[in-house]
């Protein structure tokens, strides 16, 4: 493999990564404009969190907190 | 009607005409066209009218008999970029306003309908067809049916990057400069791999895409009609931008070490 394929590769690697940094980014700003979080295998919760059950108006313990899951 | 409601009148007549114009600037229109438009509705609204048209504003006067009472309106070139089908709604206002004697109240309606209008073309349509284009060209040009595959993904890449680099509200110059480099680097492949047996026509059309054509007819149009000021204006636009593009399809052949003749 010479210089110019190296260069190339190189060149055709960066605009490729380019397009899909583009792509999971706008991906991942559609899904939190649309008031959906993002889905977590593993996360802290707040010791409030365990008593919503989805579906309730509010979310106890947190004022003027309301369900957005239903807003999408 | 009263001396101080004809002036208001004539005011919003000026501020409706100026905003027109400098849209119709904005859109890639030439000098003749905003002036025959503007003079039609002019026309059709009972008042005379000129218009003072630069690179970066227009200034429109509207009086009714004596000129010494003008009310003057003078507004920015709004920056939407080149859009056909802006021009054409406009121009087709204009024939609403002359032929169907639409009011002033009618057609300011009109016009802030046409400014939220939202663009007809999808990117993704035209980013494909662009790249159909393009490939074409490099058919036209000779180049056989791999240097045409090359030509259109290089055309592909550099166009959607245009694209991204356009929303995100980059420079324009090196937009083409970025644009340019990246879409001749790939071509440049059809060298590297001894892919294709037109190699150099992949390279050549691979940037045609970048070239401003309308910019420079419309400088043309403008010479003709003895807009020297917009003429000059539109022509360095356009050559700034070639050069941008020529820098960048330059950068990649010296950097992928192709020879350059």
């Amino acid at each position: 493999m010479n210089h110019s394929m190296i260069m190339w590769c190189i060149i055709a690697g960066v605009l490729l990564c380019a397009f899909i940094f583009r792509a999971v980014g706008y991906y991942y700003s559609k899904s939190r404009s649309c008031g959906r979080k993002a889905t977590h295998f593993l996360r802290f919760g707040r010791e409030a969190d365990i008593f919503y059950v989805p579906g309730d108006d509010e979310i106890p313990g947190i004022a003027d907190k309301r369900d957005e899951t239903e807003d999408c | 009607m009263g001396d101080c409601e004809d002036h208001s009148a004539l005011r919003k007549t000026a501020a409706f005409l100026a905003d027109y114009a400098s849209l119709l600037l904005g859109c890639g229109s030439t000098c003749i066209r905003i002036e025959k438009n503007t003079r039609r509705m002019a026309e059709a609204f009972g008042v005379d009218l000129g218009i003072f048209i630069m690179p970066d504003h227009v200034a429109v006067s509207v009086w009714r008999g004596d000129c010494a009472h003008a009310e003057t309106a003078q507004r920015k070139t709004v920056s939407c970029g080149i859009s056909f089908d802006l021009n054409t709604r406009l121009s087709r206002l204009s024939w609403k306003v002359a032929d169907n004697g639409l009011s002033l109240h009618a057609a300011l309606e009109c016009f802030e309908r046409i400014k939220t209008m939202t663009k007809p073309t999808g990117k993704w349509e035209v980013l494909i067809l662009t790249s159909f284009a393009n490939a074409a060209f490099c058919r036209l040009f000779g180049g056989d049916w791999y240097a045409m595959l090359i030509v259109f993904l290089s055309t592909l890449a550099g166009f959607r990057l245009k694209q991204i680099m356009l929303e995100d509200g980059r420079d324009v110059r090196l937009t083409f400069l970025c644009a340019s480099f990246f879409s001749a680097s790939i071509s440049a492949g059809g060298h590297i791999f001894n892919i294709s047996s037109t190699p150099e026509l992949a390279l050549g059309t691979s940037v045609l895409f970048l070239i401003p054509g309308v910019p420079y007819i419309n400088s043309v149009s403008d010479l003709i009609y003895r807009h020297y000021l917009c003429a000059f204006s539109r022509f360095l636009d356009a050559a700034v931008l070639t050069a941008c593009l020529s820098a960048g399809l330059c950068a990649g052949m010296l950097i992928l070490g192709l020879k350059w003749f």
